[in-house]
């Protein structure tokens, strides 16, 4: 049986801080009334009272992997303070448990259903179209190959020419010199590629004096992109997969829960990332699986000024059959089936050295040298103020994060050693989760 | 890989930026050590190198860049450079219990909304004995930046990890001085901010041997240990208002002849606080010699006997002239101000000495308003007296007539009352009645049960025709009424709301939401009495 939720998750729902700071202010009883909680269904409701005459109707739904919000109120923000507030009162156990659903609540949650049920129908429909139809499908891929060959053979003579003339040119980088060249890239369909190369110009003013260095290394690697793609019948079927996925081609989810290899385990939530990405704000969510120590990433988006709905507490374990990638460095992962094993969340995932982590990145690199970092714990990791980790070894590593969560695990440390969870990269490690006496906290 | 590998490594990189900046037009591009690089075009086969090459420094890079050795060279540095803290490296053990989850929560919530309960609630939780959890302390700390009045609780909840912490970060590093028990050690610090903090907390413990170690500092000019800079001594003499007594009169009056200005007027400062020190007995004898008292009907007027006096020395030593104004030019001009006399004289005569003339306080403030120049001199006189030597009797005075916050804090909590119940009774108009409960919240504490009646009772009387900003603005911007009042008026505001609202609904809703802030802060308060 899930537990309720912590604060800390619920504002990790939040879309912006501006809905953090007012959801907080709602989540006092004062303005409610009519809340209730059915355990059963994880459905959470109540009516809020603004600044009009009727209050507004929040419904949640808290299921693990399938968060959804309604409200009546006119704001876009998604979830709005509304409902964050009526999340903040649950999480702090102020709704009591009920037996019955409000009709309104009963109407959306099959409604709900309905939608859940007519969609998994849509994508059956879709795989049964693609069977009975074969050769269209073939073409219509063949037709989308050509497509993308032809915009990455345009990407590498570009590549190509620059270096020929030589990279000093200052204008060869600017945005106004770049852009055309992703949005050919965009119509090509290798949107993977353009998101790349739209970032050229930022790489260039973020590496300072070593700018030479980083812009040589990110067209190396889009080189690369571009020559694999030319090859691609030659290389092993997952690395296919790996760089059809970095150019831009999307994954089949169906088929990857069809498909995809699948591993069972009890998987400890090691951490969660949101970036936001053009348009959208991606979360990454790490977990390893207990027993084998098997990594997984699972990727979700959420829309603009919304949150991604997929959110798992930091530090629970699940016991879940995940569906991982096909990739040639398997690690983005589908968790199919799951239940909450246990939330002892205070207990820390066994760590290693950094060491031990520069080799784990270093053989990351070897199987997909497009990979950007590698999750990995760090046991017995102390930071200091000077923004640096060091291990029991006495090796040192400098910490990459926003001041706020480095001062963060500066306070969960106070000097003495924790668990440190974290993207390795070769620019330093990002920590985004911490285990210290007997308790966890995402930075 | 082998130190001739990494070099090479290193070297053929190096070799194939350089080309890549220049072009390979203009310059034949390197081969990436044994392998060949494929491609149809010499910039191709650089790219390709390059490829091989960049994964090869990346998966390099970050193990082998920071070695154990590396880490002795960078702390050894860091110490030239005075960023080490020469103090613990890691915090102390904290025994107490941690906050309560729900506790917690409240407390994040509270603090990512920047509550305005917050302060109370921090008071509270400061109480239970428990502490903190770690992670909270950097917003909490944050929020402390913008507000003294919750750094003693904070510091309090925070404990021996707050107290490290703060010391890790410039912009909370004054906080350690609200800390329980700072580390003994800080009073050996180089920097002030730590000495003082640590000798106001020893001072409220041991006042005599804090004052000791004051004066064993102001002995400690020799080479080597560095003469005290003058604020860095005023600070040390400011400490000393931390439980002053007649046993910290010799050092105080010693303190007379320091060279530094900033530091006489500490001395001056404190001395007029003990009405039996020598200094307190000069200053009484100059008032009653100088100053002439008269009334004239209902009018007081004061009046210097001659007009100005010739500093003599020991005027100058007891800081009579100096203005205790700001700039160095208005301080010029004081010495020869007559108006500039009065004013010093009196902010350093203990203001019992008024008593002598058979005039309350009030009695002076009121009637000589009118009066000539020296009424202006007497005011602010009068005003830094009260405030130097925190005189509730006084500070009430002055209230009646104007109350600015630093009056309002010295009152007792009866004056702070029957101060409040005023401010009720004087704005019982239509037209001011929405301005009360502002002005009581000048007062920053919660308002005495009577008041909180008497603004209930006086709500359906004075305001029959409000309007609803009539309403909203009678409550105060920011909830005022709701922050304080104590929790425990919920039912009576309850009851007045029932007991008007078919007669005035308007002001039955905003009572209803003045109920629910109240219940709120009533669950608040009680989740923590549950710990």
């Amino acid at each position: 049986m899930a537990e309720r939720w912590t604060a800390a998750q619920v504002n990790s729902l939040a879309p912006d801080a501006a809905s953090q700071k007012a959801g907080a202010k709602l989540g006092v009883p004062a303005p409610w009334s009519g809340i209730g909680y059915l355990e059963d269904e994880r459905l959470l409701w109540g009516d809020c009272k603004g600044s009009g005459s009727k209050p507004y109707q929040v419904t949640v739904s808290v299921a693990d992997s399938d968060t959804a919000y309604q409200c009546t109120c006119p704001s876009r923000k998604f979830p709005c303070k509304h409902a964050l507030g009526l999340l903040l009162l649950w999480a702090a156990g102020t709704v009591r448990d009920t037996e019955e659903l409000p009709e309104r609540v009963q109407a959306w949650s099959d409604s709900r259903k309905d939608r859940a049920e007519k969609s998994a129908a849509r994508s059956v429909a879709k795989a049964e179209k693609a069977a009975a139809d074969p050769e269209g499908v073939a073409k219509r891929a063949a037709q989308r190959a050509e497509r993308i060959g032809d915009g990455l053979a345009d990407l590498d003579r570009w590549l190509t020419d620059q270096v020929a003339a030589g990279l000093s040119d200052p204008t060869a980088l600017s945005y106004g010199a770049v852009d055309p060249v992703a949005k050919r890239l965009v119509d090509a369909q290798a949107s993977g590629v353009a998101g790349r190369v739209r970032t050229l110009p930022g790489t260039r003013s973020a590496a300072g004096d070593a700018w030479p260095d980083a812009v040589l290394a990110e067209f190396s690697r889009l080189h690369l992109l571009c020559q694999a793609w030319t090859r691609l019948a030659e290389l092993p079927p997952a690395m296919q997969d790996t760089v059809r996925r970095r150019i831009g081609i999307s994954v089949d989810t169906d088929a990857v829960r069809r498909d995809g290899e699948r591993v069972a385990g009890r998987w400890h939530v090691l951490g969660s990332r949101d970036r936001a990405a053009e348009k959208l704000t991606e979360r990454r969510i790490w977990l390893r699986d207990a027993e084998s120590g098997r990594l997984a990433m699972l990727l979700a988006f959420g829309a603009m000024q919304q949150a991604p709905t997929l959110a798992l507490p930091v530090g629970a374990v699940y016991r879940a059959e995940m569906a991982f990638h096909s990739e040639a460095l398997p690690l983005r992962a589908q968790m199919e089936t799951g239940e909450v094993d246990s939330t002892d969340a205070a207990l820390a995932p066994a760590g290693g050295t950094l060491q031990a982590a520069a080799e784990e990145f270093a053989a990351a690199l070897a199987a997909d040298p497009w990979q950007e970092g590698w999750p990995v714990v760090i046991a017995d990791a102390v930071p200091d103020r000077t923004g640096e980790l060091a291990d029991a070894q006495g090796r040192r590593m400098p910490l990459i994060s926003e001041e706020t969560a480095l001062w963060r695990l500066l306070a969960v440390s106070g000097g003495h050693p924790v668990t440190l969870f974290g993207e390795y990269t070769d620019a330093g490690l990002e920590p985004l989760t911490v285990w210290a006496d007997g308790s966890v906290v995402a930075l | 890989m082998n130190e001739t590998s990494h070099q090479t490594g290193s070297e053929v990189w190096q070799d194939l930026v350089s080309t890549a900046l220049v072009g390979t037009d203009r310059r034949t591009p390197p081969a990436a050590g044994e392998f060949d690089a494929p491609g149809d075009t010499p910039a191709a086969a650089l790219l390709s190198s390059a490829a091989l090459m960049s994964a090869w420094r990346r998966g390099g890079n970050a193990g082998s860049a920071y070695s154990a050795e590396l880490v002795g060279e960078q702390e050894a540095e860091a110490e030239g450079q005075n960023r080490a803290a020469p103090a613990a490296k890691s915090s102390a053990l904290d025994p107490r219990p941690l906050l309560s989850t729900a506790t917690s929560a409240r407390l994040t919530a509270l603090v990512a909304s920047r509550s305005e309960t917050l302060p109370e609630y921090l008071g509270a939780a400061a109480k239970t004995g428990c502490r903190a959890p770690a992670e909270l302390l950097p917003p909490l700390f944050d929020y402390a930046r913008g507000s003294t009045a919750v750094r003693a609780d904070l510091m309090k909840l925070a404990g021996p990890r707050g107290t490290w912490l703060a010391k890790q970060n410039q912009q909370w590093s004054t906080f350690t001085r609200y800390a329980a028990a700072p580390d003994p050690e800080a009073w050996r610090s180089d920097k002030p901010h730590e000495r003082i903090g640590y000798l106001t907390w020893f001072r409220g413990k041991d006042p005599a041997s804090a004052r000791a170690l004051v004066e064993e500092a102001w002995t400690q000019t020799g080479p080597g240990t560095g003469v005290l800079a003058a604020e860095t001594r005023a600070a040390f003499v400011e400490a000393l208002a931390v439980g002053l007594g007649p046993e910290d009169e010799p050092f105080l009056e010693s303190a007379l002849d320091d060279k530094s200005r900033q530091v006489r007027a500490e001395a001056v400062r404190l001395l007029a606080t003990l009405p039996s020190s020598r200094f307190a007995e000069r200053m009484v004898a100059r008032l009653h010699e100088w100053v002439r008292v008269s009334t004239e009907g209902t009018a007081v007027l004061v009046t210097l006997k001659d007009e100005p006096l010739a500093a003599t020395e020991d005027q100058i030593r007891d800081g009579i002239g100096e203005g205790w104004v700001q700039t160095e030019d208005e301080r010029r001009l004081a010495k020869l101000q007559p108006s500039y006399w009065l004013e010093d004289l009196i902010a350093s005569t203990p203001l019992a000495a008024w008593e002598h003339y058979g005039l309350s306080a009030a009695e002076l403030l009121r009637a000589t308003a009118a009066n000539r120049w020296e009424a202006n001199s007497c005011h602010r006189g009068w005003r830094s007296a009260t405030l130097r030597q925190k005189d509730p009797v006084w500070a009430e005075a002055f209230c009646a007539v104007n109350a600015a916050n630093d009056m309002l804090e010295l009152l007792s909590d009866e004056a702070a009352e029957r101060w409040c119940l005023g401010v009720v009774a004087s704005h019982r108009s239509q037209y001011s009645i929405h301005s009360a409960p502002i002005i009581l919240s000048r007062l920053g504490r919660p308002w005495p049960d009577a008041v909180c009646q008497a603004l209930l009772d006086s709500i359906p009387v004075y305001l029959p025709n409000a309007t609803r900003n009539d309403v909203a603005r009678f409550f105060g911007m920011d909830n005022l009424a709701g922050r304080w009042m104590p929790p425990s008026f919920v039912d009576a505001v309850a009851a007045k709301a029932e007991e008007i609202r078919a007669a005035l609904p308007l002001w039955a809703a905003d009572l209803d939401d003045l109920a629910g802030l109240l219940r709120d802060r009533a669950l608040m308060l009680a989740e923590l009495d549950t710990v």
